[in-house]
């Protein structure tokens, strides 16, 4: 032999070892393959099985490993043939209960032809039946139903009871004289089985069966036969077969069920009529109570846009659960017509039909019930006025503002006229705003306060010389609280954040009168706009105590962390506790403000602020801080708090997330 | 496996510590007649719970606080949280009336209930609640909606059948900042949206406290383990798979991705108008884990694309992809996560939407919605159509990580096309005793 030709063979061996993916050399052998979809490597389905043979489910690893190698070669008709001879084979050597269920799912689905008789032994055994049950249930064809209907007749017990369920799974037609004659087994649970595998499998012998159970059987199964009928005629009216939907739904309805059944079946009665609007009012005028719920549902699906008023006038003989659900499904009506049953509904006795009505006219109604609305939520309060508010805020249509603003205009009483107030601001009425404006001049305290508010969604940084303006001539500290959020708001209309605030700081740099500073401080504390802060900074050591005041508090309502050391300077020094209570509270805010913060620092910072705050209050506050930066440090400092009994508890549930949040 | 025997569920009898299976107060407090602003009993939403493991308790406590609302009966498979939950109504009321129940079929049977709150696993979620649904009560459930899409359908159609009303606990269009997120989207501030990010939490939290807790041993006596399993398939009981954990284990729940679907996603729908639709493609991949007790994706990166081709990812333990929703438009974007809204341009933040623009609908309080809508057979702000599209999205993506390709979906008819391996995993097998009722 040539000596070179050894060496040929040997190196061509190499080089095809180098080209074969690293995984696959011959079939039923595999170096370790990954499973693209679940990211899973695996071994050869030998190694796989042996595995598989003493698993008891302490470690995952095995039944993975099965379900990625199936993954990947069931799509290779011969590992697939390979693999469900091998899992046959495995199946009857008696595993552990873990992997033979491990192995059914993996014959469920590539087991075919070859793996029913095996599974059909299974079936009859309790210890293997439900496994085998899995994989046969799904494997397609006659053979696994053949093999599922011979089961039943061998089976007894709660065996049988899963093989009938696994009919029904399959919708086994050549189960359905089996199944009957077991509908009316004296084992009412077996009986109550094959009543609802019956329901899923449908058709002309299984209704007849079911129909039998309803008319002979104890209530309990009488009630599980109309389910499975109702199912079945549903499985009816997609076929389009309503004449035979239409029997089973008499036949339900005329049973003596229970109201649900009943109300099912009605429901389907009036799907098959050949005038549901005749029959929904014919019902709706009669006195069987029970059927008004299905009844109304019906409605929005037959009566059309001008067809609501013959329902609509019944409400008045309705009881009151009917008269919630009438005024409810109105608010898919037209405003025109349903507008009078509404307000008529609310005003009724029944505070849930007034909820309803009004929640209705949110949808429904139009500029013709601002006034109503306005008026109903003065008068009211809780969720009545919520509703009404609300329905204020909602209302669609261009005729709605130009009410809102008319009756803004026309209103004498100051409660409803605050109604619109708040209305206009909610609904963004710009048109508003003169009118709020002199409001705020002119008004009641209360409405100016209400007004001032108001503007807070419409005012722009325009109109900030012209709020300031308003804000120094106001004496109630409501109004003048609400006007000072109103021109921070108009502040933070303007895009560049550090020209925000520069009206206000000329203002300041020019006041006297140190009630109007303290307003003007505090309106540079909402704005947040850095470049005050050396403004704000110095009023702290002003002498009049009610600059101070304002100092402390508008840099406590510091939006940014960027006041942070200066309010952790008045909570260590100030000499008000009021002050040193608010800074630290602002102080645990900004730390707050900062979630991504490196949690060591952020939790040094709260022990720091805790040194300080003698007060339950403050504590609970930094605890409830804790938690979001888990650390050491958090840990430490929350458990130091467990011996504290006004916050004992608090500590321990923080103790207890930081420990978990550690893990 | 250890079997426990249960009562058949045809016999009527509470678990001990419930005296009054009526339902009211044995002690007739002023309240009762409707003195000093309370409801009358008359007038009032009876109502009970099932499942006080983590959000039950919570759940309760805000219906508690409603003075419409009569809390009657409670009913948990593990005594200790089942004895807390009776104890915090019992304080509530300053009696001993509330009834507590093993077996949710019992409690079903009550005349008196008009609507009941489920917070429990996910794998129980579909056959308690149309159960639920069937016995004629309202339900407040919670998300996901089911444990499968399949079962998702099944729920909607049980809805609609009987007549209910149904609020899922996508509390999250409760919020301010989230509805005003959603319909400054709606109205086109941002312009046309080209593109959507769902940020997600990624890996196993320990919310029990029971990592490492993974020894095959016998479960205590308080719970009854077996019921517990239920329609999943069988695991050997350890105290790390149980209580608050359970979701970490794609057999009970769906990872970080199906529990938190329900929230973002919920919210990135509700923004575009999608609440009763889908995508039409879904691609994905999962990082799973191939040791410990739990098998949910600890990391994922899901695509999908809706009809008029607007592209969404859903992510979590990606850092670029922010937690929260953020919609991305021709002008700007917009994002929302809890505590926080953001918007670039900055102003649009303070923007409102006029009245007669698109309106969202408004609730300040989810359960008092839930409670409005009983009273006016309404449809609640998160009803069962709307959760379950929302969950189908995270249904889809589990798949798509399974089986490794590109799923093409029709929203209309609800079917994976082309693809019946795919398909198949639309829906699952059952444990006997128990199946998917109509």
């Amino acid at each position: 032999m040539n000596k070179t030709r050894p060496i040929v063979i040997v190196a061509a061996l190499l080089i095809l070892a180098s080209l074969t993916p690293a995984a696959f050399i011959a079939g039923g052998q595999m170096d370790e393959q990954t499973r693209q979809g679940m990211g899973l490597t695996y071994a050869s389905l030998e190694a796989i099985l042996k595995d598989l043979q003493t698993y008891d489910t302490s470690d995952v690893g095995p039944a993975m490993h099965l379900r990625a190698y199936i993954f990947s070669n069931k799509d290779n008709a011969q590992a697939r043939k390979e693999a469900e001879a091998a899992l046959l084979k495995f199946v009857q050597g008696s595993p552990a209960p873990a992997g033979l269920m491990a192995a059914c799912r993996a014959l469920s689905l590539i087991g075919g032809a070859d793996a029913v008789p095996v599974l059909a032994a299974l079936v009859l055994k309790p210890e293997t039946t439900d496994p085998a049950r899995y994989a046969l249930e799904r494997i397609p064809g006659p053979a696994a139903d053949e093999a599922l209907v011979a089961a039943l007749g061998k089976s007894g017990g709660d065996v049988k009871r899963g093989i009938v369920f696994s009919l029904g799974a399959r919708k086994t037609d050549a189960a359905v004289a089996a199944l009957s004659k077991l509908a009316a087994a004296k084992d009412a649970a077996l009986a109550a089985d094959a009543i609802k595998a019956l329901g899923k499998i449908g058709g002309a012998e299984a209704i007849k069966a079911l129909s039998g159970a309803l008319g002979k059987s104890a209530p309990a199964l009488k009630a599980e036969a109309a389910s499975a009928l109702l199912f079945a005629a549903e499985g009816l009216m997609k076929d389009n077969d309503r004449p035979g939907a239409a029997a089973v739904y008499d036949r339900i309805f005329a049973a003596g069920l229970p109201a649900v059944l009943r109300q099912a079946a009605f429901k389907g009665r009036i799907a098959v009529a050949a005038d549901p609007k005749a029959l929904v009012l014919k019902t709706l005028t009669g006195k069987d109570a029970e059927l008004y719920a299905p009844a109304l549902a019906a409605v929005p699906a037959h009566f059309g846009a001008g067809e609501i008023g013959p329902v609509a006038e019944l409400m008045g003989r309705l009881p009151e659960s009917a008269k919630v659900q009438l005024t409810a499904l109105l608010a898919g009506y037209p405003a025109e017509t349903a507008r009078p049953y509404l307000l008529s509904a609310a005003e009724d006795t029944s505070s849930d039909v007034r909820l309803a009505a009004l929640r209705s006219i949110a949808k429904a109604g139009d500029g013709k019930s601002v006034i109503f609305l306005a008026t109903k939520a003065a008068r009211t309060a809780g969720a009545e006025q919520d509703a009404a508010r609300d329905a204020l805020a909602r209302l669609k249509g261009l005729d709605v503002d130009a009410a809102v603003l008319d009756h803004l205009a026309k209103a004498s009483d100051d409660a409803v006229k605050a109604e619109l107030v708040r209305a206009a601001s909610d609904r963004r009425i710009a048109a508003a705003k003169p009118a709020l404006l002199a409001l705020i001049k002119t008004g009641s305290a209360g409405l100016k306060a209400q007004a001032a508010a108001a503007l807070r969604t419409l005012a722009d940084q325009g109109e900030i010389p012209a709020l300031l303006d308003l804000l120094g001539g106001l004496e109630d500290e409501a109004a003048r609280e609400a006007m000072q959020d109103t021109v921070a708001a108009a502040a933070r209309t303007n895009p560049r954040e550090l020209a925000r605030a520069g009206e206000v700081r000329s203002r300041l740099a020019g006041e006297k009168d140190p009630g109007k500073r303290a307003d003007l401080l505090r309106v540079l504390g909402k704005i947040g706009d850095d470049s005050s802060l050396a403004q704000v900074r110095a009023a702290l050591s002003d002498p009049d105590a009610k600059i101070v005041d304002a100092a402390v508090r508008a840099l406590a309502e510091w939006p940014t962390d960027s006041a942070r050391d200066d309010v952790f300077e008045v909570a260590r020094k100030s000499v008000v506790l009021n002050h040193r209570v608010l800074a630290a509270r602002a102080y645990v805010r900004m730390i707050g403000l900062e979630p991504y913060r490196a949690p060591e620092g952020a939790a040094a910072d709260l022990l720091k602020i805790l040194a300080l705050s003698p007060r339950p209050e403050e504590k609970r506050l930094v605890l409830a801080a804790l938690v979001r930066f888990p650390c050491v440090t958090s840990l430490k400092t929350a458990e130091s708090l467990l011996a504290d009994p006004e916050v004992a508890k608090e500590a321990k549930l923080a103790s207890d997330r930081i420990r978990n949040a550690l893990k | 496996m250890s079997q426990m025997k249960r009562r058949h569920f045809l016999k009527t009898v509470a678990v001990a510590g419930g005296a009054a299976v009526a339902g009211f107060p044995t002690i007739v407090r002023a309240s009762a007649l409707g003195k000093d602003g309370a409801v009358a009993a008359s007038d009032r939403i009876v109502m009970a719970g099932i499942g006080f493991g983590m959000q039950g308790p919570s759940n309760m406590a805000n219906f508690l606080e409603k003075p419409e609302v009569q809390w009657v009966a409670v009913c948990d498979l593990d005594t200790e949280p089942l004895a807390r939950a009776k104890a915090m109504v019992d304080k509530k009321y300053g009696n001993k009336a509330c009834a507590t129940y093993h077996d949710f079929r019992e409690l079903y049977l009550r005349k008196d209930l008009d609507a009941v709150s489920i917070a429990v696993p996910d794998h129980w979620h579909a056959i308690l609640s149309i159960a639920a649904l069937r016995s004629g009560f309202d339900v407040y459930g919670e998300k996901p909606l089911t444990h499968n899409l399949r079962e998702g359908r099944a729920l909607c159609d049980a809805v609609k059948r009987y007549g209910r009303v149904w609020q899922t606990g996508s509390w999250q269009r409760s919020v301010e900042n989230f509805h005003q997120a959603a319909e400054l989207v709606r109205n086109g501030r941002i312009g046309r949206i080209k593109r959507i990010e769902v940020g997600l939490p990624q890996g196993h939290y320990d919310f029990a406290g029971t990592f490492g807790q993974e020894a095959l041993v016998p479960p205590p006596k308080n719970l009854d383990y077996e019921f517990w399993v239920g329609p999943a398939p069988w695991w050997p009981y350890c105290k790390a798979r149980v209580h608050m954990n359970w979701r970490w284990n794609m057999d009970f729940g769906g990872g970080q991705y199906m529990d938190w679907i329900g929230h973002h996603l919920d919210i990135a729908h509700w923004g575009m108008g999608w609440d009763e639709t889908g995508p039409v493609e879904i691609e994905a991949k999962g990082e799973y884990p191939t040791s410990g007790i739990y098998n949910s994706p600890t990391r994922y990166y899901v695509q999908a694309k809706y009809a008029d081709g607007t592209p969404m990812i859903l992510a979590g333990g990606h850092d670029e992809i922010w937690g929260g929703t953020k919609w991305i438009g021709e002008y700007g974007w917009i994002w929302v996560d809890r505590g926080q809204f953001e918007t670039e341009p900055a102003g649009l933040k303070n923007e409102t939407v006029r009245p007669e623009e698109i309106r969202l609908a408004k609730s300040r309080d989810h359960q008092q919605n839930f409670l409005d809508c009983v009273r006016s057979r309404g449809k609640t702000i998160t009803p069962a159509e709307t959760a379950h599209r929302s969950a189908s999205v995270g249904h889809l993506g589990v798949i798509a990580m399974e089986v490794g390709r590109k799923i093409k979906w029709d929203p209309a008819t609800e079917t994976i096309i082309g693809d019946p391996e795919a398909e198949w995993l639309l829906g699952h097998s059952y444990r006997k005793p128990w199946q998917l009722p109509e």
